[in-house]
């Protein structure tokens, strides 16, 4: 015996009823009204549609008739179902979603696929595709510089003087890199920084230029923006965005009641990406410098004078949390990061 | 004795039965159904992710509970795998169309841009179709005209007007919503002014203002404070946007003779959120589950259903069956509805 209560579909009418088994060889099922016992309706079992349980909600018969029986008595019903029909898989997915063996080994397998994904699989279609990225669409990237320009940017104030002595010293670099189409500009405006853009705009501010204290400092910090460039860190990232966009969305599905907090796993993933970013540009200046025979230790040093200057990040005081949480390495890793290679090139 | 009973039975007639939203899902019991969910949707390599939305979806609705009755979701995995496939296709083939010939991406882009309203107004009518409460289905059913005017061209005007018919452009937002809904053969009704949305917007922008002035008095003297408060005020003026909106909506939200009212408050919004951005961060998304169902709880604990008389008099409508494409096309294709 099943209770519950029967809504006939036509009507907000409610009943409470009980389901009973009828004739157990036939599988007929008789429906009545609790309260005055009369027979509402019977039904082959083959007829009715149950849905299948989930967790402790109340369980849903449609009759063929149109009519729902809504029960709570999940226990009951598998019971029913088995008696029923002989050999029949009953809750095969309320078992696996109530056994906790099964639960931690599902959570161990989405977590490993989903960092997996994120940190081996995204960076590397991404790697590819960037690589094979048909100019034209590569292009739509190419019109940044101009938005920076109106919006964020201001002229340089260093002398006409300033800025030719500082071209010639980038040039050689620049041209060992053409194939980028490598722009040189100075500006100021966003204080101590340096950036390349997508189109191969490569920007130093006025802040930093001073901050230098030698020419080598400066080549160091163009190898790293030529390094983003050359690797094409700008498209990858972007690529590797919606990638998580898309991962994430398969799996948490339709959460679209957290609309505010369903991207903060997108922007930690996002985050990782920049610092890995990072490191492979710090890398290719490095090896650049190697190269070209330049004193590597001007990387280190101007890395220190930027976190100096900054004033924000005091070395040694970045807790993990910010560590998890920055754009950038930590700077006495990317500092460590010179002895390293050092250490490697001998 | 008969008498007193007589005249206590029509009191209870006229007056209005304030019954709660009850929703009783459990964050870990929710978990459990998601994690086994996102594993077979891994091992098919997508296809389980239609059952895994329908068994999402079934949990919380049939864990809402009104006077005793729960929702229930009515979608069949089957519909949802053949939209879902159909847009996914569809995607592949413009990107690498687009690819070919830029041509093809414009093109598409023009084409999805009037094809949206129709998407949305689909996408709704799955949603309530699917929807039923008593056996009795939601219904939905919008013409392509009033979707296009609330999807584009009221925005358009509350832009060209510098915001001062943004107001306006909520307003016919939840008309259509609600105006456009039918439980059973019973239309939803949204009573909301022009004046109650203006309200909303002119608070928004005095708290600013004030704030504003905050900031640039506190800039010279205690920068770091200073910004704690502009990051603060901002985030509080989101969360009461949301809030006085929602409020809004279910207050003047009318079914035939019964209502709503809802009072959710900025502090207690404030409170889910962060408690919810701090756990999922700390869980990196693990506790995406549990947060759903800690937003779910605080909302409908705040929404009551006021009836008026009789809730036993709704009729069903007809049954249609409507596709799930529109939705699908939608989260495909990123635009919200």
């Amino acid at each position: 015996m099943i209770t519950g209560y029967y809504l006939d579909g036509k009507t907000s009418n409610r009943t409470s009823v009980r389901l009973d088994i009828f004739n157990l060889s036939t599988a007929m099922l008789v429906l009545s009204d609790v309260n005055n016992n009369a027979e509402l309706g019977r039904y082959n079992f083959a007829d009715i549609k149950i849905s299948s349980r989930l967790g402790n909600t109340p369980r849903e018969l449609y009759l063929p008739d149109g009519g729902l029986l809504v029960s709570e008595q999940n226990q009951q019903i598998d019971d029913m179902i088995k008696a029923l029909k002989a050999g029949a898989t009953v809750s095969l997915m309320h078992r696996l979603e109530s056994h906790f063996g099964l639960i931690t080994v599902s959570l161990a397998i989405a977590l490993v696929v989903t960092w997996l994904t994120i940190s081996q699989g995204i960076p590397r279609m991404a790697n590819s595709l960037a690589h094979n990225m048909p100019a034209v669409m590569v292009d739509q990237f190419d019109t940044q510089m101009k938005v920076l320009d109106s919006a964020i940017f201001e002229q340089s104030e260093l002398t006409q003087q300033e800025q030719d002595n500082l071209r010639e010293l980038f040039q050689p670099y620049l041209d060992q890199h053409s194939n980028l189409n490598p722009v040189l500009h100075f500006r100021t405006g966003i204080g101590v920084n340096a950036l390349a853009l997508p189109g191969g705009d490569i920007v130093f501010t006025d802040e930093l230029i001073k901050l230098a204290d030698s020419d080598d400092q400066l080549i160091s910090v163009l190898f790293h923006e030529l390094g983003h460039l050359e690797q094409r860190h700008f498209l990858r990232r972007t690529l590797q965005n919606s990638m998580t966009a898309i991962l994430l969305l398969s799996v948490v599905g339709d959460l679209e009641t957290l609309d505010l907090v369903v991207g903060i796993p997108a922007v930690i993933a996002d985050l990782s990406y920049s610092r890995d970013f990072e490191r492979e540009a710090d890398l290719f200046a490095l090896e650049q410098m190697h190269r070209t025979g330049l004193d590597l230790d001007a990387f280190g040093a101007i890395m220190l004078r930027m976190v100096e200057a900054d004033g924000n990040e005091e070395l040694g005081q970045m807790d993990a949390l910010e560590g998890f949480l920055s754009t950038h390495p930590k700077t006495e890793d990317r500092v460590a990061m010179v002895e390293q290679f050092r250490s490697e090139q001998r | 004795m008969s008498d007193q009973e007589s005249t206590r039975a029509t009191n209870d007639q006229s007056e209005t039965k304030k019954l709660p939203i009850e929703f009783k899902g459990d964050g870990l019991e929710y978990f459990k159904i998601w994690v086994v969910n996102i594993v077979l949707s891994i091992v098919t390599l997508g296809i389980y992710s239609a059952w895994a939305t329908v068994r999402n979806k079934r949990y919380l609705y049939s864990n809402t509970f009104i006077d005793g009755n729960s929702f229930t979701f009515l979608a069949e995995p089957l519909t949802i795998l053949k939209s879902r496939l159909l847009a996914v296709g569809i995607f592949i083939a413009v990107s690498v169309a687009g690819g070919i010939s830029p041509l093809f991406s414009v093109i598409f882009a023009i084409a999805l841009i009037f094809g949206i309203p129709f998407f949305v107004n689909q996408s709704l009518a799955f949603r309530m179709r699917n929807t039923a409460y008593k056996n009795i289905q939601f219904r939905f059913s919008a013409s392509y005209g009033e979707a296009f005017w609330v999807i584009y061209l009221y925005p358009l005007l509350g832009l060209l007007t510098l915001g001062l018919l943004y107001p306006l452009a909520f307003l016919k937002g939840s008309q259509y919503q609600a105006n456009n809904a039918a439980y059973g053969t019973t239309n939803f009704q949204f009573n909301g002014t022009f004046k109650d949305y203006g309200m909303i917007f002119l608070t928004v922008i005095g708290v600013g203002i004030v704030a504003a002035i905050i900031y640039a008095l506190l800039i010279g003297f205690v920068p770091g404070l200073a910004a704690l408060l502009a990051v603060l005020a901002y985030f509080v003026l989101i969360a009461y946007f949301i809030v006085a909106t929602s409020n809004l909506y279910y207050m003047r939200l009318q079914l035939a003779e019964h209502g709503f009212d809802a009072n959710m408050t900025v502090a207690g919004y404030s409170k889910v959120m962060v408690i919810n951005f701090f756990l999922i961060v700390v869980t990196l998304g693990l506790y995406l589950p549990a947060a759903q169902i800690r937003t779910i709880k605080y909302i409908t604990s705040c929404i009551t259903f006021n009836v008026n008389g009789s809730m036993d008099d709704f009729v069903a409508a007809e049954r249609e069956n409507v596709t799930a494409f529109g939705e699908e096309f939608g989260q495909v294709m990123d635009f919200g509805v």
